[in-house]
């Protein structure tokens, strides 16, 4: 059994880290210690933490305000209450403002599986990659949500982390290095390239397996939690070698990382590319693994996605 | 209670009136501006910026200084205006609002120009702002004081309340809101378009101190602003009653006026009851 952990430990792990070194972290909540798994910095650090209620278009300016005056406020919430209801807010006060605030949406994409449409969130990474100077990233592993806190907190300028609610396993070791703006490059692969970021990469690894057994694919891997700015040079260079291109995201098809991945191949190196999300739709509600594949996101269902858009690929190319 | 001395109060009106000329020329020159709700705000202004606030022209990011936030920000002019009096920038740079790289959008930039503390314009964001800076200043142990001016339409957006609530449960006594309560919002008088009275319960109920004045009447201004908090835990609001447009008799207290794109001849109309107004201040 693989060792796994919930994102959102592994945020309030780093974030305990991060305020022992510096005094100026504070954690800022919306009525979530407990969801958000901030008790302990609110034990440790009563003085730093900020529980501001149900107001999340208020505590936005709040963390704006108190950056504006040296604090390096992580505020996490739901993420459509985050990014959606706030957006206004993030978009004003903190982005174009330049406050050094970083915000975490939490039970991000389908992980608030049975609460629906509401408590879903399939827009989020389409909306923040949208606002200039806004660092978006997408974690995969637990590691990586460890370091990207780390890189975020180093990182003078807003910051969008977005945190499933989901046991993953640790694909990466805890001595990798995450940068904000690079990808990383799993392994190349001619016939076709996966693009992925968050839960996916770990199902993407999974779905290989199966396909490994059976046949002789060669399917690269490119992980890419930086959805903004994006590893431009990674991806251009690795679609000089592969005969086409698939983005998996737990997230609307619609702008996310798939958006983000062909607009800029799309004027640089034209190459096909087909993007897995969850279609223009609100999704269904219900047990998450159910929901992931319904909409071909599980395993299984990048499996067959796989195989088709390589057979297409074949046809057509 | 602190009172102003005669030679403050004049210079005081004095300043006031260059600051009303000021906008006049601006939105002349630069073909159109939100007037009503700047010509509402420029006395409170006056006596925030030359006799309230700490702060250093020379210095604007000095750390100690107090924050003034605009919230309601399309009455910018008037701050633009203030700020140029005040001794930030050269006064003739006023005249590049309305052209492409001015430091003078019609909206505060913080990127622009340096004093301005928070990018404002979308109403109901700047009390929250303020309310962050309040509460670093109190985890710092800071004396400087945070003054947000909202609008009296701005008030009606959901998110002030819910500021006014934080600062209450935070205990942030050193927020000083000025609702600029000019009565007016574009569609109208503010209690038609959407009723709060009775706003001063309100804000009791929301646990702050309130303290109601003549926004044009520096006797009634300045020690309304100086004697904050006026209790010690709680945040304080003066709701400052004023005229929209005051100073141009054409305009006072019409909605039309919030914003106005005026011809050469109203122009001409304007500078001339500014003058008169200059002229009536020099003989007192």
């Amino acid at each position: 059994m693989q060792d796994m952990m919930d994102p959102r430990k592994a945020f309030a792990k780093e974030v305990i880290g991060l305020a022992r070194e510096n005094n100026n972290i504070l954690a800022v909540s919306a009525d979530s210690a407990g969801s958000a798994h901030l008790e302990e910095f609110r034990e440790l650090f009563p003085e730093r933490y900020f529980e501001f209620g149900l107001m999340e278009p208020s505590i936005i300016g709040f963390c704006a305000g108190l950056a504006l005056s040296g604090k390096i406020p992580f505020f996490c919430a739901i993420t459509p209450f985050i990014t959606m209801r706030a957006f206004e807010q993030v978009r004003n006060d903190l982005v174009y403002t330049f406050a050094n605030a970083k915000i975490v949406g939490r039970n991000s994409g389908l992980t608030n599986d049975r609460f629906g449409p509401t408590h879903h969130s399939l827009e989020d990474v389409a909306l923040m990659r949208t606002l200039p100077g806004m660092v978006v990233i997408v974690p995969s592993d637990p590691y990586q949500v460890r370091g990207y806190v780390r890189e975020a907190a180093g990182h003078k300028g807003p910051c969008y982390i977005r945190l499933g609610s989901v046991k993953t396993p640790f694909l990466y070791s805890l001595s990798e290095e995450f940068k904000i703006g690079e990808g990383k490059l799993w392994r190349e692969g001619k016939d076709v390239t996966v693009v992925t970021s968050g839960i996916t990469l770990w199902y993407t690894l999974e779905a290989l397996k199966m396909i490994e057994k059976e046949s002789s694919l060669e399917v690269g891997i490119i992980d890419m939690p930086c959805v903004k700015p994006l590893d431009e040079k990674l991806l251009l260079e690795t679609s000089k070698h592969t005969a086409g291109m698939l983005v998996i995201e737990e997230h609307s098809s619609v702008g996310g990382l798939g958006g983000a991945v062909s607009e800029f191949l799309s004027q640089v190196n034209p190459i096909p590319l087909k993007i897995l999300g969850v279609p223009d739709v609100f999704a269904l509600s219900g047990p998450y693994d159910e929901l992931m594949d319904k909409y071909n996101l599980s395993p299984r269902g990048i499996c067959s996605t796989l195989r088709s858009f390589v057979k297409e690929l074949k046809e057509k190319f | 209670m602190v009172k102003l001395t005669p030679s403050q109060k004049d210079n005081l009106m004095r300043k006031a009136a260059s600051v009303r000329r000021k906008i006049v020329e601006m939105i002349c020159r630069g073909k159109g501006g939100h007037l009503g709700g700047a010509m509402s705000c420029v006395d409170v202004l006056a006596a925030l910026f030359f006799e309230i606030l700490r702060l250093d022209p020379e210095n604007p990011f000095w750390e100690e200084r107090d924050r003034f936030i605009l919230s309601a920000g399309h009455k910018c002019l008037a701050l633009y205006a203030t700020m140029a009096l005040r001794g930030y920038f050269d006064e003739e740079k006023l005249f590049t609002y309305g052209t492409l790289d001015s430091s003078f959008p019609g909206h505060p930039d913080r990127h622009k120009l340096a004093g301005i503390e928070a990018n404002t314009g979308s109403l109901g964001h700047g009390l929250a702002i303020g309310c962050g800076m309040a509460l670093a200043a109190k985890m710092d142990a800071k004396s400087w004081k945070v003054f947000v001016l909202l609008g009296d339409g701005e008030i009606e957006e959901g998110t002030v309340w819910e500021s006014a609530a934080a600062a209450s449960h935070y205990k942030l006594d050193n927020v000083i809101a000025i609702v600029d309560k000019n009565g007016l919002q574009i569609q109208g008088p503010t209690y038609e378009v959407m009723n709060l009275e009775p706003l001063v319960e309100k804000w009791r109920a929301f646990g702050w101190q309130v303290r109601q004045i003549n926004g044009h009447n520096f006797d009634e201004i300045f020690p309304a602003l100086t004697d904050v908090p006026l209790k010690k835990g709680s945040p304080t609001v003066i709701i400052s009653n004023t005229v929209k447009g005051k100073g141009l008799s054409f305009a006072e207290n019409k909605p039309e006026f919030h914003q106005w794109a005026p011809t050469p001849e109203e122009c001409h109309k304007a500078l001339k009851e500014i003058e008169i107004l200059e002229d009536k201040i020099c003989k007192i």
